[in-house]
């Protein structure tokens, strides 16, 4: 939904800029139309608009850091543009194909709970696709040591497991 | 069982081949620490436990949801191993509610039936979105645990079925059973609280209610915690209800029909309330709602809910009629009773203790399945499925329930899981072997039964049907490798065979009758023999000649034959054995290994002798060079992943031991002509199998089929002209000796029952089988490694196949720790023996 809203927005509001506050503090100035793809921010835009200097506004996300915001703002930038155009969705599939796949999983899981904090609903969509894709076809072990979760079955546990279905430790790839 | 060979599995170790360009650094290290020995990789383990928890691993449960939705369902039965968290949230709900939003979920009725020792089931799979369906499939489940195997039919046949996401529980009057369609095991958990049976049973968000039934625990509602494994009681009941139904919309548990067994007897209009009544309990509120009685005055008999509304099947004494309950409370109808169309059965059904209905509500379809007990009154069994659209408001007629079912409780579950192609072959087969005994069709149920009667060789028992249905197919598989062999021999003008096919011509008639002789013996013994142990797969089996034929003899079966008189062909056969010096040894080291199956023409010990040096003639000419430097593109590691891959199908198809070989032999002798691209690689291996399967197979697996298990990475085209291509390479000649023939002569002269083959492509077939047979003594053991028997039909001294021996036992020792565990697993696996986790003979490495 908040794709379809800024779409209409780009053209007019391209040039206007909003400053964006990170968790960290640092400020990031990004164009208004990006600006309204994140929901608090949109929010926050529509319950100060009687500012008349759109300059003056500073939006602060509590939930994002300087580092993740840096990486999300292009992306939405780009993805905007893209979703202006009438291009085939290959081409957009595509795109989100090169800014996920060089993404290390702490990145992916940083920025999954940034997209979900902004409400980027289509980057959403992509990284669980991602995470998804990166944890099929593994096996249990790997899994654990891949996203470095701890195991907290107890040994009796684990070797009742291990017996009922060997196969899912057996790993189906290693890698 | 649910683990797949997709091929996305395989395309990935394609890739695995190549050093990927994109590979950060993180990821080569961890692949580095997997490939090293294991204690690093212990070490590595530990160590990134203790320093990092990624972001990934502490997502919020929402977020991991969305990614778990997006898994493949061949996945996730490994993901829920991964620690409790995962579990919890796999198993939740809420997941289910995801993937069924997302049409992921497929509708399967499972009709169980108990038995001594297991269940059977035949499940029926809708399709999403427009629930088409198929027949039924059938397969027995086992317990792993035993505790109850002994009572399972005795405290199973009235229990009710219950399903939460991919688990269906059977509640039984004295023990509850879960079984997990993910990891395909079944575990019992605690009992109801007081034992009863003929209970309403119900799920209402994620926790099991039962209600009424018969003695004293009638009067509460008590509920399940799938979580805590727990049963407590939540309510008591307004009315005792024995015989009645469950069902369960929007939080509401419905308690449906039933006798009334509460209270002094009072008369019969007190009685039909009860039958024609239900009770309503709001779960969330713990209240008791106001309870509604069904119009028209019928009694019910059977009942379920489907989108938000209850249906109920009402009978008055000759006619039936259908009801819809709108059961959604926070809707203006709630309440509301609409008469729907009536089912049109055939005839109209006399209820009495022969009959039992069972309404099953599937997505958007009802499913009404009639089970009558002919036996009961001597009747014909009926078994008929009706499938109602809720949509369209009206019925149509589903598969028959199959035969073999007596009497089925039926369940829907929604799975994630979607069991592929190899199910299909697998009903093929059945209906098939059902056809061979359609003259006996009534006793195929005592044949069931009889065949779960005996309990013991539990491995055994499951894969009997199978055997049944293919009872007749060793024969004539046989036969027809003979008569092939004789239109190859005379194309290509081999004489040896000429001579010999001169009688196979004169015999075939007898052969012939041997085989319904056979089969009409093994179903009448079964017709004789109601209550009998289970029947042995030797008494059908034995004409393959194999390995089992030896341990089978014992036991077998008497049927008259005639004593092998001094025909024109053992004269035959004697004068050419002299011809070929074969007599000159010394007779009494060499043991007669065919002298069990004198009587059994099948295994046609005549001429055996001379079917073997004719296969080791022509072993030479399907000789494969090594042909790795002549393709460009394919190397010897993605020949081993191929030929992984293709065990892992053939297993999944469930196919003949000989296809496999031969599908190998198929790919070598094609590559060894061929360079091709390495894309073409695996559709190659598609083919050489389809090709294999025609001709070993007498239910070979339709080309689909292959396309399907190859995740569609070809179309059916494809494969069609990849299968010219090979035929036209391999000039249509696909009578050759593979390493298996060997195998089974040689196995039946060592008198051991294992076997194990990594294949050689390079060594002579009958070189290798004499390998494997005598690695396999060294392994085992069997002292001497060699006897005078084995080096008379091998044809191989102890010396000559040392070197080969070696070889074979140093890949036995390697494949444990092998990426490419196909052939490692098969052979790990009970039904094979386990052999592959044997200790690899090591003093013939030495």
């Amino acid at each position: 939904m908040a794709s379809s809203s800024s779409s209409s927005s780009c053209s007019s509001s391209s040039e206007k800029k909003i400053t964006l506050k990170s968790s960290d503090g640092e400020a990031l100035n990004v164009e208004k139309n990006v600006a309204l793809e994140f929901e608090p921010a949109k929010g926050f835009l529509e319950d100060n608009s009687e500012e008349a200097d759109d300059e003056a506004i500073v939006v602060p996300l509590p939930n994002v850091s300087a580092a993740v915001l840096s990486e999300l703002i292009p992306y939405v930038k780009q993805r905007l543009e893209l979703s202006a155009k009438p291009v085939q969705k290959k081409l957009i599939k595509a795109f989100d194909d090169q800014f996920t796949r060089h993404l290390s999983d702490d990145k992916l899981g940083e920025l999954m709970l940034a997209a979900n904090y902004l409400g980027v609903n289509y980057l959403l969509d992509v990284l669980c696709d991602v995470t998804a894709d990166r944890i099929k076809n593994k096996s249990v072990e790997y899994v654990r040591e891949f996203l470095g979760i701890q195991n907290d079955f107890t040994p009796e546990e684990e070797a009742e497991l291990r017996a009922q279905c060997p196969w899912a430790f057996e790993g189906v790839d290693q890698d | 069982m649910s683990e797949s060979c997709n091929s996305r599995h395989f395309s990935w170790l394609m890739k695995s081949c190549f050093p990927n360009p994109h590979d950060g650094n993180c990821k080569s290290s961890i692949r580095a620490s997997a490939t090293r020995n294991h204690h690093f990789h212990h070490h590595r383990q530990s160590q990134s436990l203790t320093t990092s928890a990624t972001t990934l691993s502490s997502l919020p449960d929402d977020l991991l949801l969305e990614c778990f939705v997006r898994v493949p369902s061949d996945s996730l039965s490994t993901l829920c191993f991964v620690c409790r968290r995962w579990s919890r949230l796999l198993h939740s709900p809420s997941f289910f509610n995801l993937r069924r939003h997302q049409n992921r979920l497929h509708n399967t009725v499972y009709a169980l039936t108990p038995s001594a020792s297991g269940f059977i089931a035949s499940t029926l799979t809708f399709e999403p979105l427009d629930y088409t369906i198929f027949a039924w499939n059938t397969r027995i489940y086992v317990p792993t645990d035993y505790v109850f195997l002994g009572n399972l039919y005795e405290y199973l046949p009235q229990s009710r079925l219950a399903s939460i996401g991919p688990r269906i529980f059977v509640i039984g009057r004295y023990a509850t059973l879960r079984y997990d369609i993910w990891t395909d095991s079944i575990i019992s958990l605690s009992r109801m609280l007081a034992p009863r049976k003929k209970f309403a049973c119900a799920v209402v968000s994620g926790r099991i209610y039962i209600a009424g039934g018969s003695m004293c625990a009638a009067a509460t509602v008590d509920e399940y915690d799938p979580d805590s494994n727990k049963w407590r009681v939540v309510s008591r009941a307004p009315r005792l209800r024995y015989g009645c139904t469950g069902a369960s919309a929007d939080g509401v548990f419905y308690v449906i029909g039933g006798l009334k067994i509460d209270g002094p007897p009072t008369g019969a209009a007190d009685a039909q309330m009860y039958m024609s009544s239900m009770d309503l309990y709001d779960v969330e509120a713990r209240v008791w709602l106001r309870s509604r009685a069904v119009p028209g005055g019928g009694c019910v008999i059977a009942a379920c809910a489907a989108m938000g509304f209850i249906y109920v099947l009402t009978s008055h004494a000759v006619e039936m009629s259908f009801w819809r309950f709108d059961a959604r409370r926070r809707h203006g109808g709630f309440g509301e009773w609409s008469r729907m169309k009536t089912p049109q059965l055939a005839q109209p059904v006399r209820l009495d203790g022969s009959i039992k209905f069972s309404l099953v509500g599937v997505g958007n379809k009802v499913m009404l399945a009639l089970m009558k007990n002919g036996r009961v009154l001597r009747a014909s069994d009926e078994r008929f499925v009706w499938i109602y659209d809720t949509v369209a408001g009206d019925w149509s007629c589903g598969p028959d329930l199959p035969e073999y079912i007596p009497r089925a409780t039926c369940v829907n579950l929604e799975s994630t899981q979607r069991k592929k192609a190899r199910k299909r072959v697998a009903t093929q087969e059945f209906a098939e072997g059902d056809l061979e005994t359609r003259s006996s069709s009534s006793r195929l149920q005592e044949f069931f039964s009889s065949l779960f009667a005996g309990i013991g060789g539990v491995f055994s028992q499951t894969r009997e049907p199978e055997m049944a249905s293919r009872a007749v197919l060793p024969q004539n598989q046989l036969k027809g490798e003979v008569k092939q062999k004789n239109v190859l021999a005379d194309g290509r003008g081999r004489r040896v065979l000429q001579d010999i096919g001169n009688f196979v011509t004169e015999r075939a008639p007898q052969g012939k009758k041997s085989i319904t002789e056979v089969v009409n013996a093994a179903v009448g013994k079964e017709k004789s023999k109601v209550i009998d142990k289970p029947k042995k797969p030797e008494s059908v089996i034995v004409i393959s000649s194999d390995d089992e034929s030896d341990e089978s003899k014992p036991v077998n079966r008497k049927i008259s034959r005639k004593e092998p008189n001094k025909s024109f062909t053992s004269v035959l056969t004697a004068r050419s054995k002299a011809a070929c010096g074969l007599i000159n040894k010394p007779k009494d080291l060499i043991s007669d290994i065919d002298v069990t199956d004198i009587d059994n023409e099948l295994a046609v010990v005549e001429y055996v002798d001379d079917i073997y040096k004719f296969y080791k003639l022509t072993e030479d000419e399907g000789r494969v060079h090594d042909y790795m430097d002549a393709q460009p593109e394919i190397n010897a590691k993605m020949r081993s992943i191929l030929v992984d891959w293709l065990t892992e199908v053939h297993r999944k198809f469930e196919l003949m031991p000989e296809t496999l070989y031969l599908t190998v032999h198929i790919v070598d002798r094609f590559l060894s002509k061929e360079t091709i691209q390495r894309k073409e690689l695996q559709l190659v291996g598609i083919s050489a199998m389809l090709i294999a399967c025609k001709y070993e197979e007498i239910w070979a697996p339709e080309v689909n089929d292959f396309v399907r298990i190859s995740d569609s990475a070809y179309l059916r085209e494809q494969v069609l002209a990849a299968e010219k291509a090979i035929l036209r390479k391999l000039e249509w000649h696909l009578t050759v000796p593979t390493p298996y023939v060997f195998l089974v002569r040689y196995i039946k002269a060592s008198v051991t029952s294992d076997k194990e083959y990594p294949t050689i492509v390079l060594h002579c077939p009958s070189m290798i089988a004499a390998s494997a047979v005598y690695a396999a003594r060294c392994t085992l053991n069997k002292n001497p490694f060699w006897t005078e028997t084995l080096k008379h039909h091998t044809g191989y001294s102890e010396d000559q196949l040392r070197n080969c021996a070696k070889l074979l036992v140093k890949f036995h020792s390697a494949a444990a720790e092998s990426k490419l565990k196909a052939v490692y697993k098969k052979f790990s696996s009970l039904d094979c023996g386990a052999v592959a986790l044997l200790k690899p003979a090591k003093s013939l490495l030495s």
